[in-house]
């Protein structure tokens, strides 16, 4: 705190100190921040880690998919126009 | 009971009549052991999808109704299969097999890695490939004995 007794020009050392102080404290503590930061490990959720992670989703849509399924022979029939789906999957394979 | 790992190109032969159909046909119809990898559901589906809302110039497109048939009894051949989870061990197993063949395609490379994680396990599952172009069968060779693969449609 200044005194009412000090010279100018040692208050005006103390305003200059009082004033960096400010800056120097403020500093460490961004330090302090980035350093914590740096420290703390991500924690991923289970679904970016478990492979298993909406089985059952899927599960419940392969079972509505598979509701009403036609035979193989009606299959065939609707696929009787088309090229081999084997050659079909080379052909996207080889343009990945 | 006879163990079979179906491979993309050869699960899709099971829908559309053709050379080798009838051998995966038959897997289905008789008492055996399916397995598939769960990469294979995407693959399957892209190649349906591509017949349907994305066919190329040459393709002649399947309609919705149709597309939904084919999605249909694929749905329900697999929920009577094996499903296989492509894990972190086949990512190493799939890294151990570069360094043996070279397997250019990642879908060949993650079906290769699981058929052969799969064999640990059950060292009498047979691999069905039907992929004619690839690399895969020749890498595949590399790894287990000629009786151990079974190619319908032939190469």
């Amino acid at each position: 705190m200044v005194e009412e007794n000090w010279t100018s020009e040692r208050r005006l050392r103390y305003e200059l100190l009082d004033k960096w102080q400010w800056h120097i404290i403020f500093y460490l503590d961004v330090l302090e921040q980035n350093q914590a930061d740096s420290v703390k490990k991500l924690v991923l959720p289970n679904r970016l880690i478990n492979p298993l992670y909406g089985r059952e989703v899927l599960n419940q849509r392969l079972q509505e998919m598979a509701t009403g399924a036609p035979s193989i022979e009606q299959v065939w029939e609707i696929t009787k126009k088309l090229p081999s789906l084997s050659k079909l999957l080379s052909e996207e394979r080889d343009n990945e | 009971m006879p163990k079979y790992f179906l491979e993309t190109s050869a699960f899709l032969k099971r829908y559309k009549e053709e050379a080798g159909s009838n051998i995966v046909n038959n897997l289905f119809n008789n008492r055996h052991e399916l397995f598939y990898l769960n990469l294979a559901i995407i693959e399957i589906r892209k190649v349906f999808y591509r017949l349907w809302k994305y066919p190329l110039q040459q393709d002649d497109p399947i309609t919705e109704e149709e597309f939904n048939a084919l999605s249909s009894r694929f749905a329900e051949d697999i929920l009577q299969m094996q499903r296989i989870e492509f894990t972190e061990e086949m990512i190493g197993q799939a890294i151990t097999i570069l360094g043996k063949a070279w397997v250019p395609n990642i879908f060949d490379l993650a079906q290769l890695s699981a058929y052969l994680i799969a064999k640990k396990e059950y060292p009498d599952v047979i691999f069905v490939c039907s992929d004619e172009r690839s690399k895969l069968i020749e890498g595949v060779k590399q790894f287990v004995r000629e009786g151990d693969i079974i190619v319908p449609g032939g190469i």
